[in-house]
């Protein structure tokens, strides 16, 4: 072996300090590669791997006919980089002010915007300003400018074609994206959908890297809910309510239609209304469903009560005679104070009494009936509790127990003072009568589609419950016609050529404690064709400016009319009663 | 050359042989890969793009959907009706004219229809003749 021309020592030295590198290297590997392998492990993945979340399509809400009542759409909300942007092409940057509509100045302000001042007084440039919020079409246009530094960013915003129509039946999503009334909130379960996710790599950009795609979970969109709303009719309505506005500027106003024989709400609109589009720009009051929410003393409307109960029970018929001249009567050994009556009528019979919608008439059959059956009748009308609404926000009204009645309450009730009643339990109860005597629910749901398996699972309506004779019902009815006759308080409701029936109800506001003589909630509801019922439509005025009292004849009976008038041919109601084939008929009432 | 170098030699050759065969089989192997790497990112970059045509031709249907539902709007088209002055409104109820089918035809319309959805006999616009409709097709003077 040749012997190396150097120091022992050095030899030593130099294998020590190569021998110690090794051993550092080694611990420096085994520290990287077991002590800290799992979080550099984790650290790694996460700069490589992204787990994109897959949002799901929410379901659109649909009319009875399949017409879009809520949809989701993309949004935009154009900006710009003031760094990038030529501030110099003014010809660009007018042509951007007149695709957005907006002032050129203004734009011109905006996109020299270079810097800001932070919250720290440091001067930092400005990345982005935003521009407007716009719409596919109008984000094409800003494209074809071909900017450089304008662009968008997309965002998936709840949209509503009809702006304020049915806006209390749908309800609406807030921006936080969390439904907050009506449909939207009731059936968010059907309609928010399943999001999916991906499991995938990403490259130093940050652009995905497709051929890396480890898991997948496709996302399930949200199904479609139809409702039992008719678009046509509920346009009509909000037509009429409008009109009615303009006319009588109430203080709150609501309408109701639906089916009788299947409790279907074909439509329901309130006065003060909102757009959900924009609900925010509109008073909270505004988003309340006061056909379900606010409770008045139905008046006259409620006579319908006492009259079908005494019919039902047999303590009275059509012909039964009352003396309305009275003015006071003596109940249960105490002398009660009659309410007062327009005129005297004298001694009339039950027609008669519905037909002039005589209060003192009304008390007098609810004391015969006597306090318990008056308020059990009143109940199963389904007065003083929840109707069934399928949707959330529905009050009680009330109807105080007879343990709580004081000594008037016999002879108010009947007259409908007392109680206090939605629109919708004051609908619903005339329903039972266009539906000889079953009650039934209200349906607004009328199916879930399931647009991925191309199923529909029907919302079957809930058994109605008879309350009333067909006896009783049909007699009802006969009387509620002779209301919309020329002798009956409601001849404003009068639809040439159909036979209509309904009840009228006016009651004073209760105003600092006392009833007013000057504000007061003018109603009406009723139906048509009288023999074989298709539609029901109540109108419920709060407020109405009139010269005179709002009597529910004089400001919701028109309303009545100018609806149904338009429905019939919408519905292709015919004439029961005289229907001639080929023959236009130009008959008037 | 003797048999035994002569045996040396061949033996060295066909191990060289091989070695060149096995260096050919691991890169072609490798370049084999790479160009099936190669398609597959080829592959999923063409999917990525037509999932992303697809996004945007459903954001674009969407949209006009939402387009198509405004312009259905009875408000909208009785603001158009009134901006191009049309003169049109709904008919009046004495204006549709009800006739009634004939229960021939409406069992071979549900035979036609057999397996779809079926029209309802009592379905209105079946049988009626709308006379506004009528009324602005027919020369006015």
């Amino acid at each position: 072996m040749s012997k190396v021309c150097v120091r022992k020592a050095r030899f030593h030295v130099c294998t020590a300090v190569v021998v110690v590198g090794f051993f550092l290297l080694c611990g420096r590997l085994y520290f990287l590669q077991v002590v800290r392998a799992e979080s550099i492990a984790e650290e790694v993945e996460s700069a490589r791997k992204r787990v994109v979340r897959m949002e799901a399509k929410r379901g659109d809400i649909l009319d009875r006919h399949g017409n879009l009542l809520a949809g989701t759409r993309s949004e935009i909300l154009l900006g710009a980089d003031p760094q990038v942007v030529d501030t110099s092409d003014t010809e660009q940057i007018a042509l951007l002010a007149g695709i957005l509509d907006q002032p050129f100045t203004e734009i011109a302000e905006k996109l020299n915007r270079r810097e800001r001042i932070d919250s720290k007084g440091v001067k930092r440039e400005v990345r982005w300003v935003p521009l407007a919020e716009i719409d596919e079409d109008l984000y094409a246009a800003v494209q074809a400018l071909d900017m450089q530094g304008v662009y968008g960013n997309r965002r998936y915003e709840r949209y509503y074609p009809g702006r304020e129509l049915a806006a209390h039946v749908i309800g609406f999503i807030n921006k936080e994206q969390t439904p907050v009334m009506g449909v939207e909130h009731a059936l968010d379960y059907y309609l928010h959908g399943q999001a999916g996710w991906r499991e995938t790599e990403v490259d130093g950009l940050r652009r995905e890297l497709a051929a890396f795609r480890e898991r997948e979970v496709a996302p399930r969109n949200g199904m479609h809910v139809e409702l039992t709303i008719d678009l046509f009719v509920q346009s009509v309505i909000e037509s009429a309510l409008q009109q009615l506005v303009e006319e009588v500027t109430p203080a709150g106003a609501s309408i109701i239609v639906s089916d009788p024989t299947s409790g279907e709400i074909l439509g329901m609109a309130n006065y003060p209304t909102f757009d959900p589009n924009t609900f925010w720009e509109f008073p909270l009051e505004n988003q309340r469903n006061r056909a379900l929410t606010d409770q008045y003393e139905p008046g006259s409307t409620f006579k319908i009560v006492p009259v079908a109960a005494g019919l039902e029970e047999g303590i009275i018929g059509p012909e039964s005679e009352f003396d309305c001249g009275m003015e006071v009567c003596v109940f249960n050994n105490v002398t009660i104070r009659l309410p007062s009556d327009h005129r005297n009528l004298g001694v009339v019979p039950v027609k008669t009494i519905v037909t002039k919608s005589s209060n003192r008439g009304a008390a007098q059959i609810g004391m015969r009936l006597g306090e318990q059956r008056m308020y059990d009748y009143a109940s199963r009308f389904g007065f003083g509790k929840p109707v069934g609404w399928p949707l959330s926000g529905e009050i009680n009204g009330s109807l105080p127990t007879v343990d709580k009645w004081d000594g008037l309450t016999i002879s108010r009730l009947p007259t409908g003072y007392a109680v206090g009643a939605t629109a919708i339990q004051v609908h619903q109860a005339m329903s039972t009568i266009a539906n000889d005597g079953v009650r039934l629910r209200p349906r607004i749901l009328k199916r879930v589609i399931d647009p991925v398996e191309e199923l529909s699972m029907p919302l079957e309506p809930v058994k109605g419950e008879r309350i009333l004779s067909v006896t009783t019902a049909r007699l009802m009815r006969e009387m509620l016609v002779s209301v919309v006759s020329p002798e009956g308080t409601a001849r404003r409701a009068a639809l040439p050529g159909y036979l209509v029936a309904g009840k009228t109800g006016t009651s004073r506001k209760i105003i600092n404690g006392q009833y007013s003589l000057t504000n007061h909630v003018g109603s009406f509801s009723g139906f048509f064709p009288a023999s074989k019922p298709k539609v029901v439509i109540t109108v419920v005025v709060d407020d109405g400016k009139v010269s005179g009292p709002a009597y529910g004849g004089v400001v919701a009976a028109p309303v009545f009319r100018s609806i149904g008038e338009k429905l019939i041919p919408h519905l292709a109601i015919r004439k029961p009663e005289k229907w001639e084939p080929f023959i236009v008929s130009n008959d008037s009432f | 050359m003797s048999p035994a170098l002569q045996k040396e030699t061949l033996y060295y050759k066909q191990i060289l042989s091989l070695l060149i065969v096995l260096a050919v089989v691991t890169v072609s192997g490798c370049l084999g890969l790479l160009w099936l790497r190669q398609k597959i990112e080829y592959t999923a970059q063409a999917t990525r793009t037509l999932e992303l045509e697809i996004a945007k031709e459903e954001r674009r249907l969407r949209y006009l959907d939402t387009k198509i539902a405004e312009i259905h709007q009875p408000i909208y088209l009785e603001r158009q009706i009134k901006r191009l002055n049309l003169n049109l409104r709904p008919p009046l109820a004495d204006q549709v004219v009800y006739m009634d089918g004939y229960p021939q035809h409406q069992r071979t319309y549900a035979k036609d229809t057999k397996g779809g959805a079926q029209r309802k006999d009592t379905d209105p616009f079946r049988y009626s003749i709308d006379l506004a409709v009528m009324e602005s097709l027919t020369p006015m003077d």
